[in-house]
């Protein structure tokens, strides 16, 4: 029986590789010795500064140290550590192809999560080297002391999600130069956030006196992070897997199951946020689309020789079971015309209107360019060049639509928009003319699309589209 | 257990078919050298049994059950050995070891057996403790082969394994492969050493443009290189002719090669015709390379 407290292999490996590279050791011997030297010239640096008004009223003086170790903790934890583990992530699968360790019975997900946990330990490593010069901060006065915890733990957060990302370039399927400037465009890039998890600190300066406890924003924003965090997580652990797995493995699914099971557990936020629900879902979606498209071997054999034997059943698992076009996406859909038609008819809100217009348009063009790049491999050359046109004829309208919604809206001539929903109780046919043909015809693609590669979603071996090799 | 290759076919970028419906296979207990010029396919076949890669149709059967259908089914009975050698630089052989050997969730005493079982079988106790930095190629070669062994597999797939050895780690790894082959693992082996291939091989399979071209150069025959003192080749090579014993005969430089049945009893029997016919050889020894000739034979090099 599988000990489930076991180490995760791969994270066992790079922990180890890590104790023994130098660059590692030297960099752990180095960092207390740096932490100290900084702190203590802030400490004389504050200590010159200090006023006689600060002496007499008792101000403290850690707020300069402490800065200054988050700073420094920030550079190692959120930049030095990933960047280093995305460098040798890059390297390591600097193959033609998946390594050896594909070959064995670890998943594709366990060698991204053992990536992932070996980073997270070496990056807790650091922050803890920090923790001391964090309580001298906290010493010194000053500083709330839940900001002595909870600077760290962000500090950490961003480390992760900071690798997280990186992974997810190192994973693809690119040539190594391209990776390594992307990674490092990626860390440049974070070099201007780094700043703001330090604003943390900021933050705490101009609280004095009232710990960050006392506002719930401030938990209310932790609590996100951390459960943005989490799906981030999650989200690129699959992903990764799924990108370096040899496609014999059906890596796709467990990916679309993990991106199934985030976009339910983040409907809620329709409640708070509806427009940044919807976007973020028709991007994802959209992306994933198009992805999937662009994958010569998209449903892999293993997710056909799992398909249920009855109808239903295949029909009801295909989405989510194939890389045909992704479940997230028909959800997505599904939720902005729902959400859209229930704002319409409980709040008679012009604005929600206009929104869901917009998200359906948005949602049209990656949902189309998907089934139509999906097409072209199972499709006569006349079909696919007349479905091309047909499709860029319903992006431009989409995309020109929507710029002249922007500028009206800009310019104030809302009533001028020629799609606009505002009266749509005087012209509600023009307003089905606008969309409703819109999505109809969208549909009708992507449905055909799906169709198509619903056909050959069914046991290898039953009936003609079942063989090896077939519907690729 | 048996292994079965159904008409694989894999292309890549513009077209190009590295395999091309190759159909073969073998049981345990067969050594089967995979045969063909740089470029034929051998490696892309392998990749493909390891499940490093997808075939575009054809099937692969492990005892009858697909490999495509469910790869773990490959993970447990395949041990793979690829033509690179190991590459984690600052690794010690048993933590290299140890991490395979977790990754096939071997945990506790299991794990600690079959490390040290592969590392006796391969000669590696000594070296245990050294990085893989301080191993010379052969003993690099031998952790790969440890590492291919570390699960105990039934199917064991070597791409190259003797490239780059000197000739005493060649033996070594012939008498290492041998012995598999007796523990009844079936072995599919590629090497460009033919003469090696042929002596530790029980069948063989070549291939050129992805395409299976024989599948055994093992027939009932086997060639003898002779040489006489006395000149008169044509003459001698009259009398070769007439003998019972001789398949086929032919002038070979300074000598003549003879085409006998295989075994010790016809070279016997071909040796006691000669003197029985006053040829008196100089030289009599068996041909090695059937399998080069049969190579040569029937792939056209044109990739090689």
């Amino acid at each position: 029986m599988k000990n489930p407290f076991s180490l995760n292999p791969v994270a066992l490996r790079e922990l180890r590789q890590l104790v023994r590279s130098r660059v590692v050791t030297w960099s752990f011997a180095l960092y207390p010795a740096v932490l100290f030297g900084f702190t203590m010239l802030a400490v004389a640096t504050a200590m010159g500064k200090r006023t006689a008004e600060d002496v007499a009223f008792g101000n403290g003086i850690g707020d300069s140290p402490f800065t200054m170790v988050s700073v420094i903790t920030g550079v190692v934890a959120c930049i030095g550590i990933p960047f280093y583990a995305a460098m040798k992530a890059i390297l390591d699968t600097n193959r033609n192809g998946p390594g050896l360790e594909f070959t064995t019975a670890l998943t594709p997900a366990n060698i991204v999560g053992g990536r992932l946990v070996s980073t997270a330990i070496l990056t807790a490593s650091a922050v803890a080297t920090s923790m001391p010069f964090f309580i001298f901060s906290y010493l010194l006065r000053g500083i709330p002391l839940e900001n002595v915890f909870l600077m760290p733990l962000a500090l950490f957060g961003y480390s992760v999600a900071t690798f997280s990302l990186s992974l997810v370039i190192a994973c693809r399927p690119i040539a190594v130069p391209l990776r390594v400037v992307l990674t490092v465009m990626l860390f440049f890039a974070m070099t201007f956030v780094v700043p703001s998890i330090v604003s943390v600190a900021t933050f705490s300066r101009h609280s004095f006196g009232a710990a960050p406890a006392d506002e719930p924003s401030y938990w209310t924003a932790l609590l996100w992070f951390a459960v943005a965090l989490a799906a981030l997580v999650a989200f690129v652990r699959a992903f990764c897997a799924a990108q370096l797995a040899p496609r014999y493995v059906d890596a796709d699914r467990p990916f679309r199951r993990v991106v199934f099971a985030l976009f339910l557990l983040s409907a809620p936020v329709v409640c708070w946020n509806y427009e940044a629900w919807c976007i973020i879902w028709v991007v994802v979606g959209g992306l994933l689309t198009i992805t999937s498209s662009l994958n010569s071997r998209e449903m892999p054999r293993a997710a056909k020789a799992n398909a249920p034997g009855g109808f239903l059943g295949r029909l009801v698992s295909f989405p989510f079971a194939t890389g045909a076009v992704p479940g997230t996406l028909f959800a997505a859909l599904a939720v902005a015309l729902a959400g859209g038609v229930y704002s319409a008819l409980e709040a008679d809100s012009d604005h929600v209107m206009t929104l869901w217009a917009d998200v359906t348009e948005l949602l049209c063009v990656p949902v189309v360019v998907g089934a139509v790049l999906r097409r072209k491999k199972c499709e006569e050359r006349h079909f696919r060049l007349a479905t091309s046109l047909f499709v860029a004829y319903i992006a431009a309208v989409s995309v020109l639509s929507f710029m002249a919604e922007i500028d009206a809206i800009e310019e104030d001539l809302v009533a001028m928009l020629p799609c606009n929903f505002a009266g749509i109780a005087d012209k509600p046919g023009a307003h089905l003319a606008s969309y409703g043909l819109l999505l109809l015809l969208s549909a009708c693609v992507v449905a055909g699309s799906s169709i198509s590669a619903f056909r050959a979603y069914r046991r290898p071996g039953d009936g003609k589209a079942g063989g090896a090799g077939a519907a690729r | 257990m048996k292994v079965e290759l159904l008409h694989l076919t894999r292309s890549f970028q513009r077209g190009f078919k590295a395999v091309d419906d190759l159909s073969f296979s073998f049981s345990s207990g067969e050594v089967v050298g995979f045969v063909g010029p740089n470029g034929a396919g051998k490696t892309t076949t392998m990749r493909m049994l390891a499940t490093l890669d997808v075939p575009d149709s054809g099937d692969i059967l492990l005892d009858g059950k697909s490999i495509l259908d469910d790869p773990s089914v490959a993970h447990r009975a395949i041990g793979f050995m690829p033509d690179d050698l190991p590459d984690r630089a600052d690794t010690t052989v048993d933590e290299y070891l140890d991490f395979f050997g977790r990754a096939y969730a071997l945990r506790g005493k299991s794990l600690a057996d079959a490390i040290g079982g592969v590392e006796d079988f391969t000669g590696l106790t000594a070296f245990r403790g050294k990085t893989l930095r301080e191993l010379s190629k052969g003993m690099k070669q031998r952790v790969s082969l440890a590492r291919a062994l570390v699960h105990d597999p039934q199917v064991i797939v070597m791409d190259e394994p003797a490239n780059g050895l000197d000739p005493r780690a060649r033996i070594e790894l012939r008498e290492l492969v041998r012995a598999l082959a007796e523990r009844g693992k079936a072995i599919l082996v590629s090497s460009h050493i033919l003469s090696e291939l042929e002596e530790m091989c029980t069948t063989s399979v070549i291939i050129e443009r992805g395409r299976r071209l024989s599948t055994d150069f093992r027939d009932d025959t086997a060639w003898i290189r002779l040489k006489f003192s006395s000149a008169g080749g044509d003459a001698v090579l009259a009398k070769l002719l007439e003998m019972p014993e001789v398949r086929e005969a032919e002038v070979s430089g300074a000598g003549f090669r003879v085409r006998v049945d295989a075994g010790d009893d016809a070279a016997e029997r071909l040796a006691r015709g000669l003197f029985a016919r006053g040829l008196v050889p100089i030289h009599f020894a068996s041909e090695a390379g059937r399998l080069e000739d049969v190579f040569m034979h029937v792939t056209k090099g044109a990739l090689a």
